[in-house]
């Protein structure tokens, strides 16, 4: 380790440590490249795996309505056709057998029971199918539906619903209008079912990019000590919200007890 | 600072003694220097200490990717050799060359080893709070010890056949790669402090 003549060992050590310096500096700069370039190709396949749920997501709610539509359709032409059929030829033997003189008292009845099942059976069938899908949503539209059921719920007067629109919604497509019909029913379910409120307030609102629908009830609100403060029915609604690639803000309101939710849906 | 300590995870907590037995030495090491009191026995307890707090904690980090053992081996014939060195070898009044030179080797072995399994996409046996403050702590030791490498093997030829000013400016490179790896170790731990708020 001597010294040479023409060259000292400082010459050589000095260079050499400041080449070791600049390459371990470049290890760790390469591996923080590295490390970015790992991390972007994992939030790539973390969007992409996102943007395939979503689009799972509102494929089978596509397809679940399809099958609520065809199972509607059916229920309403076919059964209730059927059972339409046969109350009317239940009808024809009701008078058929009361020219009669001979017939017995029970049969009468027995025909008149059978004419009262039909009938309710009809009535069924089309609640049901209505409820699967209702007719009037493809017809009049989302607000004229939704004020038909308020009508229904008011005339009860158990609870009142108010039903407004602010600003002139614009055409929606089939699937935000029934989306939201789906949402609203959803919420003013919940709150039927759970909130023994009074009042529902539901507003419409539309702001050139985005509509907005407000819910707010007097219930007695979510219970925020619940681990599982919402039920199947809001997963559902969330399902829904981002089939359509929208938002939902949610809680209890502060000033009064009661529910609000803020659904944004772009459109 | 109790408070920070607190917030850290286990593995780091074992990096944070290696900073504050670093402090400690550094600390005495200025007052022996100030009394003019050779502090080189100082150097020769550090080294060892220094190494086993370091190689226990890339032991805890990396516990179950590598063998844990392989390290434990490492650290007790570290501890020999440099007990040997300073017995045998190089006293314990002058500069431990050979044990700092051996153990930046095995440190720049353990920290590209280190860098090569952070790369693994597939790694979930580190929590991504010890990972952030790793890689920075590593950084700080690959650089450090890397450049200081040559300084260290050669320190003793040098101080016997070169002028004063001439390994000055040896030891001030030194000191710059001291102050990048104590920087290192400050962001990587203040990260993880700041990650858990």
């Amino acid at each position: 380790m001597e010294a040479g003549k023409g060259i000292s060992l400082v010459d050589i050590m000095i260079p050499f440590t400041i080449v070791l310096f600049i390459i371990a500096v470049g290890v760790v700069l390469l591996y923080a490249h590295f490390q970015k370039n790992l991390y972007r190709q994992e939030l790539d396949k973390a969007t992409l795996k996102s943007a395939q749920q979503e689009e799972l997501l509102r494929n089978s709610i596509f397809i679940q309505e399809e099958e609520r539509k065809r199972i509607a359709s059916d229920l309403h032409d076919e059964l209730g056709a059927v059972i339409s059929i046969i109350r009317m030829n239940l009808v024809l033997i009701q008078q058929k057998i009361k020219k009669k003189e001979t017939v017995a008292p029970d049969m009468i009845t027995a025909v008149e029971s059978l004419i009262s099942l039909s009938e309710s059976g009809i009535a069924s069938v089309r609640n049901i199918s209505h409820q699967l899908m209702p007719p009037q949503l493809e017809s009049f539209g989302l607000i004229k539906t939704l004020e038909r059921f308020a009508e229904t719920i008011n005339t009860s007067g158990k609870l009142n619903i108010c039903l407004s629109v602010k600003n002139e919604l614009p055409d929606l497509g089939w699937p935000i209008a029934l989306g939201l019909y789906r949402i609203s029913m959803e919420l003013m379910n919940n709150t039927i079912k759970h909130a023994g409120a009074k009042k529902i307030t539901i507003e419409f609102d539309y702001d050139d990019h985005d509509l907005l629908l407000y819910f707010k009830d007097d219930g007695k609100g979510l219970d925020l000590n619940s681990e599982d403060k919402t039920g199947m029915g809001f997963k559902n609604i969330e399902a829904r919200i981002s089939a359509l690639k929208g938002s939902i803000t949610y809680g209890n309101n502060t000033e009064h007890a009661g529910f609000k939710a803020r659904v944004k849906l772009p459109v | 600072m109790v408070l920070c300590y607190r917030r850290l995870e286990k593995t780091s907590r074992i990096f944070a003694w290696f900073v504050i037995c670093s402090t400690i030495v550094q600390i005495i090491a200025l007052i022996l220097w100030l009394l003019k009191k050779n502090n080189m026995p100082l150097l020769h307890l550090y080294v060892p200490v220094g190494f086993a707090l370091l190689a226990w904690y890339y032991r805890d980090v990396l516990g179950k990717l590598i063998a844990k053992g392989m390290i434990d081996v490492i650290i007790l014939l570290f501890l020999c050799f440099s007990i040997v060195n300073s017995i045998f070898f190089q006293s314990i009044f002058i500069f431990n060359s050979n044990a700092l030179t051996v153990e930046s080797i095995l440190l720049i072995i353990l920290s590209i080893f280190t860098f090569i399994v952070l790369l693994n996409q597939q790694l979930y046996s580190i929590t991504e709070r010890v990972k952030l403050g790793l890689s920075w702590i590593n950084s700080g030791i690959l650089i450090y010890y890397s450049s200081t490498l040559l300084l260290f093997y050669f320190s003793n030829y040098c101080m016997r056949h070169y002028n004063v000013n001439v390994n000055a400016y040896t030891w001030m490179f030194h000191s710059f790669a001291s102050i990048i790896m104590y920087t290192c170790f400050f962001v990587g731990l203040w990260k993880q402090v700041k990650e858990y708020r």
